[in-house]
């Protein structure tokens, strides 16, 4: 319950505030929703495995958002910053993917 | 928990999960644990809706810029076309001005008849000169002496000549080619026929009293040849072809008057 909340409160403040997201943390954002976006298709696989950990979730959301915006800053710093940035879609999304399959084979049995 | 995959990124799928999950906790999670997971899908969808609401913004502006973009090309397009215009315009007032000038300025128009760039008619004399015999002997009529009776008449004050209706220009020439009398390169053949455009009395007065005049009647006399001096009232010359008036290579340094 408390999680869904979490999802309308997120929503309706982005909605309700528009912020602008600076000149220099544009690059990052992009790269940080998949990194959450992983985060949080692990922490629905780990639910319906019955074995989700808030503590675990967080701590994981946490890091894989700061490690994909410190490798994307990195790669700028190194003048590669697009091929880095797609190392971690790749990774990330193959992340994804394994974890969505899970869940849909839990759910459709197939 | 699961076998070592070979690849590296078959290890990535299998281990998709973090492995923390699979660490069996006892204690059942905290109100603040709870918390925390609701900020960080807070989080979540605030990164998504802030994205997705930039872009939204973003959008306008780029098609903005498009849209400045066409119109600067569509006006400078126009202002191409306009000037093509003006061009077409400004090239037929050139025509229109260079045939105006053409017809009413009398200093080009003294220099065209002067010099064989346009067609003239007047008064003025001819010498009809027919040769006696063809043996190149006195009685034959030759280059030179037509060369010496052209230059005779422009110093007696003839304004155009023709020789044969061949117009005299300042590229002309007269000589002789194959035993016939060229004329700007063109055969002419007997009776020679010069007419000069000019104050006819003075002019045959003057011939006729000048050395050469009394010259050709003596020269006529004793051979036989024909040799006439008419008054006429009005003599038509065409103009020089265009490749007898071409200047390719002379410019003109200043104009004086």
């Amino acid at each position: 319950m408390i999680p869904v909340i979490g999802l309308i409160v997120g929503v309706g403040l982005g909605l309700w505030f528009q912020p602008e997201v600076p000149e220099s943390l544009r690059p990052y954002l992009p790269i940080a929703i998949i990194a959450a976006l992983d985060a949080v298709v692990g922490a629905l696989r780990a639910l319906g495995e019955r074995r989700f950990d808030d503590r675990v979730f967080v701590i994981s959301f946490v890091s894989n958002v700061l490690i994909a915006a410190f490798m994307v800053f990195l790669g700028d710093q190194l003048g590669v910053g697009s091929q880095l940035s797609t190392g971690v879609v790749v990774v990330l999304g193959i992340r994804i993917f394994a974890n969505a399959a899970a869940i849909r084979r839990r759910i459709f049995r197939a | 928990m699961v076998d070592r995959a070979e690849g590296l990124l078959d290890q990535i799928a299998e281990q998709a999960l973090d492995d923390d999950y699979y660490l069996v906790r006892s204690d059942p999670p905290s109100r603040g644990e709870r918390l925390l997971t609701g900020a960080a899908a807070a989080c979540f969808a605030l990164m998504i809706t802030v994205a997705a609401v930039q872009t939204q913004s973003d959008r306008p502006a780029t098609e903005r810029q498009q849209q400045a973009l066409a119109d600067d090309v569509q006006r400078r397009q126009d202002i191409q076309a306009q000037r093509t215009e003006k061009v077409a315009e400004l090239t037929s007032d050139v025509a229109r001005l260079t045939a105006a000038a053409d017809r009413t300025d009398p200093a080009l128009q003294a220099l065209l008849a002067r010099t064989g760039g346009a067609a003239v008619r007047g008064p003025g004399i001819t010498v009809t000169l027919t040769p006696a015999a063809d043996d190149g002997g006195q009685g034959d009529v030759s280059d030179a002496d037509l060369r010496e009776l052209t230059n005779a008449l422009w110093f007696l004050g003839a304004e155009a000549i023709s020789v044969n209706g061949r117009r005299l220009g300042t590229q002309s020439s007269i000589r002789t080619a194959g035993g016939a009398v060229t004329v700007n390169y063109e055969s002419i053949s007997p009776p020679y026929i010069i007419s000069a455009i000019g104050d006819r009395d003075a002019m045959q007065e003057r011939l006729d009293a000048s050395r050469l005049g009394r010259y050709w009647v003596a020269r006529a006399d004793r051979t036989g040849l024909g040799y006439d001096v008419d008054s006429e009232t009005d003599l038509r010359m065409d103009e020089l072809a265009e490749a007898r008036l071409r200047v390719p290579h002379a410019t003109v340094m200043e104009v004086t008057k």
